[in-house]
């Protein structure tokens, strides 16, 4: 089914930065995020973590403002306003209470037109990222997610870890940080996304007065451009060594997709029947429904402007940890070979296209689909367009793109759990040899 | 795909067969915004509350249990939310995976359930199509609230399931680790002290019949209340829920007798050895139920401690230098709970330090009226966090199925707001100093091994 919703009230500011507000008043909230049109992947080699230091560090004084003054007026306005580092994008992402919206957005554009770059604030930060950096160490699922990135795309941009490195942190500098916002934050780098209680003209306003604020960052104007990372040359096996875990997180996949491939569609199919459907997917049946493996299994792609990745995870009791590996070996393999079967066809085909909708039927994710759009260069409605497309495919086009993406010979799989009880297994059920495991430390960074 | 129609069109014939001639309809109450509430209810007690929104052609339809792990007995830990694991299994209408499968088919989104201290919840979204989901959704919910078959086999494979749900929620994480040995510290005697998803040994020897036994004590239309906001005319909705629920009957209450927890007198004291870089605290002090008058004020409490950039332990702990992160809750439950405030050391500062500090602040607050400028932070704060709370129809639906359970009425969930915006500063001094007394606090520490 497809849904039809009001248009974006599309406004175009004087100047050539994109932004899209809907108006929506059925709660006196107003949301809105300026989004920079890059992230980790521009963080230079020994600088890892820059750019989300920036960001955060440009909401902790301005050059009229400290972070004491920001804390408290945010706060004073029932207002939240937080950073959002991603690999090729930035957000800042902002609520408040509608009847302060004016205020809001003054203070937003402040924030990102007139930063101070506090050198004590500076040293704070510093502390708090490593900080996040250790206890991050703790979380054994973003832990495996992080180290997947880093085994996958080992060198290439998508690699960079979001927060940095320890060192690179320690050792930033105000010249680098000056210098990283001069380069990135300009109009043209730069676009408004958003929702709530708020009038075109109050968004207008904010936009005209922001790319005015901005106006001085172009003798360094850069925007991102990154290459297509290439597929891994044979499987790599990671242990990441964590002592007494009872459980193992796995992530295990391999170079993905753009959006705009021309199979993207037709595995979106086949993805929803292997793991990314549900209940009903083939990972949750034969893992957690069956034989109990796992209390989630479930595959997804990661887009970006060049292709990030496929990748699925799940988390196993360690005493079954590589029983249940070898299974989705087993099934990913047979997804290659075999491909879907007529019956999985049908079915995510339905589902797919009757909950097509819900991923557009509030503002609020109407204005994420928006910065997705904008943000990798796909038509304006992209988004929305997933149930047409899946309406006219035929199962020989899903397998046939299945049989041609998939390289299971290529993955990369990462487990966070405890080496000596995992290695020994590995080689006995997996049959790979010792030498072909790599195992880290946790609290190494790679 | 025929066999499933007729199998569905012919099997539901219990739940649909008599509607009930006494069900009280149609009162409209004022919830938030634009939003109204149309509250309707059956003979057998079953409580529907709709909300009418039709900017998207979808809805939410949510049924709320009276039941959590407040209502489990010792040596059964976790069997209220092991249960909701198997309400997604067979009935005597549905077979084996047929309720998942049959709602995705028709696109169903975020379907899931949660099981609490206090309460147990079904959800989901559906596209309208035409108002053939909503009776699909009431036939199956139905169906489940009275026709649900366990069986032995099912339950084991289960209770791995949960077993690695546990492992992946508690034991092999340092806050979750922390998070349930506190309430086990805290409470000696009422039913908060056990993890919800219960103790690895009991949902080991967890049988089919205990999960039977559990169902027909605690699932029941007197027990449940249905929510729906989204593209639904009230009337029609409500008409299609008594078709399904009308005939079900009501059953008696079973719940065990809930001990009441003594007074604290004295500092508990728990360190954790866990993998972790840097070393956290996580600190409890006994509060009142949520419908308790002292409740709006222990809220705004916690918002001038530690929400916001520009709170007191956010500058105190973090922008000194100590911590990376603090954080409080007030749990909200339906019985006398715990005010928790966690914290993250930076690396190389020791939690112990952290707990000093907390303590002064407390002593502060306790000792010293909060100024007007502070106070009205707070309040904004909590009034934005209200709003934002209620941005979805899933959001909306959580509110008013929560505060129905938890306040008997969701307009008292309302009020809670609104005696929120009377709080005053001495309020805030008289609860700082009845509750969050030193000598009653729990303090867990996680420390590297």
């Amino acid at each position: 089914m497809i849904y039809s919703f009001l248009l974006f009230a599309g406004i175009q500011s004087v100047q050539a930065m994109p932004v899209e507000f809907e108006k929506d008043s059925n709660l006196p909230l107003v949301h809105i995020s300026v989004v920079l049109k890059t992230g980790s992947v521009s963080d230079p080699k020994g600088q890892y973590g820059i750019t989300n230091f920036l960001g955060e560090l440009m909401a902790r004084g301005t050059k009229t403002r400290t972070k004491h003054q920001i804390d408290l007026e945010m706060d004073q306005m029932g207002a939240q306003f937080d950073v959002e580092t991603r690999a090729e994008m930035m957000i800042f992402r902002g609520s408040v209470l509608a009847r302060e919206k004016k205020k809001f957005l003054n203070l937003v554009r402040e924030i990102l037109t007139d930063p101070s770059f506090p050198e004590a604030e500076s040293r704070k930060l510093k502390k708090e990222i490593v900080t996040s950096i250790l206890e991050n160490l703790g979380r054994d699922q973003g832990l495996a997610n992080q180290r997947f990135s880093e085994v996958l795309f080992s060198g290439h941009e998508f690699s960079k870890p979001i927060l940095g490195r320890k060192k690179d942190i320690e050792d930033l500098t105000q010249e680098q940080l000056k210098k990283h916002y001069s380069k990135w934050f300009h109009d043209q780098n730069l676009f408004i996304t958003g929702s709530g209680d708020a009038g075109q003209g109050e968004i207008r306003d904010f936009a005209d007065q922001l790319t005015a604020g901005l106006k001085d960052n172009i003798a360094d104007k850069a925007t991102a451009g990154i290459p297509a990372p290439k597929h891994l040359s044979k499987k790599r096996f990671v242990i990441i060594d964590k002592p007494d875990r009872t459980q193992v997180q796995i992530q295990a996949g391999q170079v993905g997709i753009r959006f705009d491939d021309p199979r993207y569609f037709k595995l979106y199919l086949a993805n929803h029947a292997f793991g990314g459907g549900g209940f009903t997917s083939r990972l949750m049946q034969e893992i957690r429904v069956k034989r109990g493996w796992s209390y989630g299994a479930a595959s997804h792609f990661r887009f970006g402007t060049q292709p990030r990745s496929w990748q699925y995870g799940l988390f196993p009791k360690s005493d079954y940890a590589v029983e249940a590996l070898k299974k989705t070996f087993d099934m990913v393999q047979s997804l290659k070979d075999n491909g879907i079967t007529e019956a999985e066809f049908e079915f995510s085909k339905s589902s797919s296209i009757n909950s097509a909708g819900f991923s557009f039927n509030t503002p609020q994710k109407r204005s994420e689909n928006r910065i997705l759009e904008i943000a990798f260069g796909l038509p304006k409605g992209f988004m929305e367009r997933t149930a047409a497309e899946l309406k006219n495919l035929s199962l020989s086009e899903v397998n046939s793109a299945v049989k041609d993406f998939l390289q299971p010979d290529q993955m990369a799989v990462v487990i966070v759990g405890t080496a000596k009880d995992l290695v020994p297994a590995m080689t006995e059920k997996l049959g790979i040899s010792e030498k072909d495991i790599e195992v880290f430390p946790y609290t190494k960074e790679l | 795909m025929k066999l499933h129609r007729i199998l569905l069109t012919s099997v539901f014939t219990t739940a649909v067969a008599v509607a009930s001639s006494c069900a009280t309809a149609g009162k409209v109450e004022p919830l938030a915004g634009e939003y109204k509430v149309h509250r309707f209810s059956l003979s057998n007690g079953l409580k529907l509350l709709i909300v009418k929104n039709s900017d998207s052609p979808t809805f939410a339809y949510q049924t709320w249990f009276n039941v959590g792990s407040r209502n489990e007995v010792p040596g059964k830990t976790g069997l209220a939310h092991l249960f909701e694991h198997m309400m997604f299994k067979e009935t005597k209408n549905l077979k084996p995976d047929e309720f998942d499968r049959t709602l995705e088919k028709v696109g169903a989104e975020g379907m899931n359930a949660f099981t609490s201290r206090d309460y147990t919840a079904y959800v989901q979204e559906l596209p309208v199509a035409d108002g053939k989901n909503l009776d699909l959704i009431a036939k199956m919910e139905s169906d489940r609230m009275v026709n649900l078959l366990v069986n032995e086999k099912a339950l084991k494979t289960e209770t791995e399931v949960v077993q690695n749900e546990r492992r992946l929620r508690n034991e092999n994480s340092p806050d979750g680790t922390m998070y349930q040995e506190i309430f086990g510290v805290a409470f000696t005697k009422h039913p908060y002290r056990w993890p919800v998803i219960g103790y690895e040994a009991d949902l080991a020897s967890m049988t089919a019949k205990d999960a039977m036994d559990f169902y027909k004590s605690h699932y029941a239309p007197n027990r449940a209340v249905i929510v729906i906001v989204g593209d639904v005319n009230p009337s029609e909705a409500f008409d299609t829920v008594k078709k399904y629920y009308g005939s079900i009957p009501a059953q008696p209450d079973h719940d065990p007798k809930i001990e009441v927890e003594p007074e604290q007198k004295e500092v508990r004291r728990k360190t954790l050895k866990l993998n972790i870089q840097v070393e956290k605290l996580m600190m409890g002090f006994h509060t009142p139920e949520m419908t308790h008058a002292d409740a709006p004020a222990l809220d705004v409490l916690r918002a001038v401690l530690a929400t916001g950039k520009s709170s007191r332990l956010q500058r105190s702990l973090v922008d000194m230098g100590l911590c990376g992160s603090t954080a409080s809750f007030n749990m909200n439950d339906a019985d006398p709970s715990l005010l928790m405030i966690m914290a993250n050391m930076q690396k190389g500062r020791r939690a112990a330090e952290a707990e000093a500090v907390i303590l002064k602040e407390l002593k502060k607050l306790s000792t010293t009226p909060v100024g007007d400028d502070e106070l009205s932070r707070a309040k904004n704060q909590l009034t934005y966090e209200f709003y934002s709370g209620l941005d979805s129809a899933s959001e909306l639906a959580n509110f008013i199925g929560q505060s129905e359970i938890v306040f008997g009425n969701f307009s008292k969930g309302m009020q809670y707001y609104d005696l929120i915006s009377k709080v005053t500063a001495d309020d805030l001094m008289r609860v700082a100093k009845n509750y969050l007394k030193p000598e009653g606090r729990t303090v867990l520490m996680g420390v590297s091994k």
